[in-house]
């Protein structure tokens, strides 16, 4: 029998919780698009070592393609390579559940009063 | 003369309920006393309160019945709350030597306020009648421009003294003080004595026709110069209605001018808050520039954490690496020892082997199985390359800085806009239409004054040419029969005096009129930054004031040095009329660019005399920036504030 072969997502996006979370930072123009905010938020969850096992398994709505978007740099895919991050061969699908997990922890200290500045200060080390 | 304040006391005067004796002494070496205060917190209160202590007047030029008027404006309002109904300022000053106190009262218990003076000298009670002589003997109120000056005239003092009014106000002022006003009188009584010595000598003539012929000569010129006089005298009259109407609108305007004062700072808000908008944004955008280009900052941490484990196992792989090669290196060498060859990196020969050389190559060779064994490919040094690759060290605290400069400026914005939100509520009755109006009517009675003066002006060679005429006749009637020669004496001795007088007046307006244009271009030449290019300032006979070249031609300069000329003149214009006395100069530097300020603190300011009193704002000269600039010339500093943030409510303190 063969094996099937391991497909990563092209289109990646949040959850509606995930969603309201990402209008809270873009509130005040703390971002120039949603897609650095995205970003900005997987490389948050990284530094959190925030559990993957916690993401929303599922109800992602699609905002963003991968490849040719949040990620035309392939900075994502880079970092979620050298730390061994989630399933090497679906890349995309781990950065979707960090942002998710991410976006939603950053939104929530920004309403605790915490700065961008003292957030990333805090997780940076 | 020398005069010089000594302290200064206020009670119930604006904003200020008691100061008790605000010490204003000043040395020879320190003769700078400096009060900082911001916009609204009372300066000018303090600087009127000084003007209308010496002369019952608020504003330059205001006459005291028309102060009385606006008194209860600046009768302290906490005060008046309390039913206190007294507001009073005391000056302690030396003049000539003599301790003067000198304590002015207004009493508000009636509809209009009573107000009443007290002079002393020393001990002895000046009496009521002699006290505005005596004032006015010391700092006369005409000149009390020339010493207490306001920052705000300099706005276009310069433009002003282009003006006929203006310059006639600056000779009225300088005669004022030279007693010329005294002198003209004499030249007119001894005109009248002349003219009733040519009278009584007519009579005196023998021939009838004679007397008939001059008699009707004179009276046509005395008919002439009643007429003239009586047109003179109405145009007078209306000039003077003009002017009163023209002070009144000042007044008004100069109610205003406090809330001009605030339109003006409520502009510079503006302006700062449209700038401070565009920095906002500017850094806001930066900050969002390095959250787009930085997104790998919070992960730095993380993957520092994971560059070290990598590093740390690559050392790890190099070790392992060059103790393979070390046994390699050794079982060659063991087998060429065996062989009998030589050393495969010294090229040396090797000795012969032993019993133990082929146990040792046997041990070898197994450590080498052994080490190949657990080898794992070596470092992994791309690895390291991509990590380091990804580290951000800078974003997050770049960000940082960014994000602080930010809260800084909302800080100021917020403030601004609290500041605005106040200046808007206090302008809100007074529109701009009504302060509009004013300065109409005020340019309306100008033009006025002015066509009334030059009609005034015309006036002069007319009498000017009848008086002629009557000196013609006064020199042709001792020369007919019957002429009495006790008569013809009295009339040369009285024409002797009249040239006399107009020689006297001549001379003491020339020399004071080149003492003035020779003070005032000394310090425009000390003030301005590029003084090669000018010669001076020239000031005509009318008071018409030039900058010169060296070749004596008018040049014409920028705003900047608009005001330095200004600045020159009045200097020039108080120490001609006030000598050696005080200055109290009130915002005189807000109007400077910056680079000329130090400049006028170091040169202008002590220049005027013996006592300086400045009352600054920040923005034109910080406490920092006054010790910097004068050091130990500054006697006395103090600052004003609001000890409970209330505007009616202001004291003043050392501020060292």
């Amino acid at each position: 029998m063969s094996q099937q072969p391991v497909v990563d997502k092209k289109q990646i996006g949040l959850t509606s919780v995930g969603q309201a979370a990402l209008e809270v930072l873009m509130a005040d123009g703390r971002f120039a698009t949603e897609t650095d905010a995205y970003r900005f938020c997987i490389s948050y969850a990284i530094a959190s070592a925030l559990d993957l096992d916690s993401a929303p398994q599922g109800g992602y709505a699609t905002k963003f393609n991968a490849i040719g978007g949040v990620d035309i740099g392939s900075g994502i895919r880079d970092l979620l390579d050298v730390l061994g991050i989630g399933d090497p061969h679906r890349p995309y699908a781990t950065a979707e559940k960090l942002a998710e997990m991410g976006v939603t922890e950053v939104a929530r200290r920004l309403g605790e009063s915490e700065s961008l500045a003292d957030i990333m200060a805090y997780v940076s080390g | 003369m020398s005069l010089r304040f000594e302290n200064v006391s206020l009670k119930n005067f604006g904003p200020y309920r008691t100061i008790d004796s605000l010490n204003l002494e000043t040395e020879a070496e320190a003769p700078i006393v400096l009060i900082h205060g911001e916009n609204t917190l009372g300066k000018t209160s303090l600087f009127r309160a000084l003007r209308w202590c010496l002369y019952g007047s608020l504003l330059p030029q205001q006459v005291p019945a028309h102060a009385n008027r606006e008194l209860s404006k600046y009768l302290n309002r906490p005060a008046a709350n309390d039913g206190e109904n007294l507001m009073e300022v005391t000056i302690r000053f030396i003049a000539n030597d003599q301790p003067y106190q000198l304590v002015r009262r207004a009493n508000f218990e009636g509809e209009s306020p009573r107000v009443t003076t007290d002079l002393r000298i020393g001990p002895t009670v000046v009496q009521q009648a002699s006290i505005e002589a005596e004032i006015g003997r010391l700092l006369h109120p005409q000149i009390s421009e020339f010493f207490l000056f306001d920052g705000e005239l300099l706005k276009d003092f310069y433009d002003r003294l282009h003006t006929d009014r203006e310059r006639d106000f600056i000779r009225g002022s300088i005669d004022t003080v030279l007693g010329i006003p005294a002198l003209q009188l004499a030249q007119r009584d001894v005109a009248e004595l002349a003219e009733d010595v040519v009278q009584r000598q007519t009579k005196a003539l023998r021939s009838s026709s004679d007397r008939e012929r001059f008699n009707r000569q004179l009276r046509e010129l005395k008919n002439q110069q009643e007429s003239v006089e009586k047109d003179r005298q109405e145009i007078q009259e209306a000039l003077q209605s003009a002017g009163v109407q023209l002070k009144r609108v000042k007044e008004d305007i100069a109610a205003v001018a406090e809330l001009q004062a605030d339109a003006r700072e409520q502009e510079t808000l503006e302006s700062s808050i449209e700038g401070g908008k565009h920095e906002e944004a500017k850094i806001r955008e930066d900050m969002r520039r390095l959250l787009a280009t930085g997104w790998l900052a919070p992960a730095a941490g993380r993957l520092r954490e994971v560059l070290e484990k990598v590093e740390s196992q690559n050392n790890a792989a190099e070790e392992k690496q060059r103790a393979i090669r070390a046994a390699h290196d050794r079982v060659d060498v063991l087998r060429e020892r065996i062989q009998g060859g030589v050393c495969v990196t010294c090229h040396q020969k090797l000795p012969p082997p032993d019993e133990s050389t082929s146990q040792q190559l046997k041990e070898a060779e197994e450590e080498v199985a052994r080490l190949g064994a657990t080898a794992d490919g070596g470092p992994n040094l791309q690895l390291e390359r991509r990590i380091n690759a990804l580290i951000d060290t800078t974003t997050v605290q770049r960000y940082r800085e960014k994000q602080e400069q930010l809260h800084t400026i909302v800080s100021a914005q917020f403030d601004r806009n609290r500041r605005l939100s106040v200046l808007k509520d206090r302008l809100k009755d007074n529109d701009a239409a009504k302060i509009r109006s004013l300065g109409d009517e005020q340019e309306r009675l100008d033009s006025v004054i002015d066509r009334y003066e030059q009609q005034l002006k015309m006036f002069k060679p007319r009498l000017d040419g009848i008086a002629t005429e009557q000196q013609k006749i006064a020199r042709q009637l001792p020369r007919l029969r019957g002429a009495q020669p006790a008569l013809a004496a009295e009339s040369a001795f009285f024409e002797y005096v009249r040239i006399l007088l107009e020689r006297t007046i001549e001379q003491y307006q020339e020399r004071t009129r080149m003492e003035v244009e020779k003070a005032a271009s000394e310090m425009f030449i000390k003030l301005v930054r590029d003084s090669q290019g000018y010669k001076g300032l020239r000031i005509g006979r009318d008071y018409r004031v030039d900058l010169v070249g060296h070749r004596g031609e008018p040049v014409i300069t920028s705003e900047g040095g608009k005001q330095l000329v200004a600045l020159s003149l009045i200097g020039a214009l108080k120490q001609a009329a006030v000598r050696g006395g005080p200055v109290v100069l009130d915002s005189p530097l807000a109007r400077l660019d910056l680079d000329h300020r130090a400049n006028v603190l170091q040169t202008w300011v002590p220049w005027l005399g013996n006592q300086a009193i400045l009352l600054v704002q920040s923005g034109e000269l910080t406490e920092h920036q006054a010790r910097s600039i004068m050091g130990s010339r500054i006697g006395q500093e103090y600052r004003i504030y609001r000890p409970n943030n209330d505007p009616e409510e202001a004291l003043i303190e050392r501020t060292q």
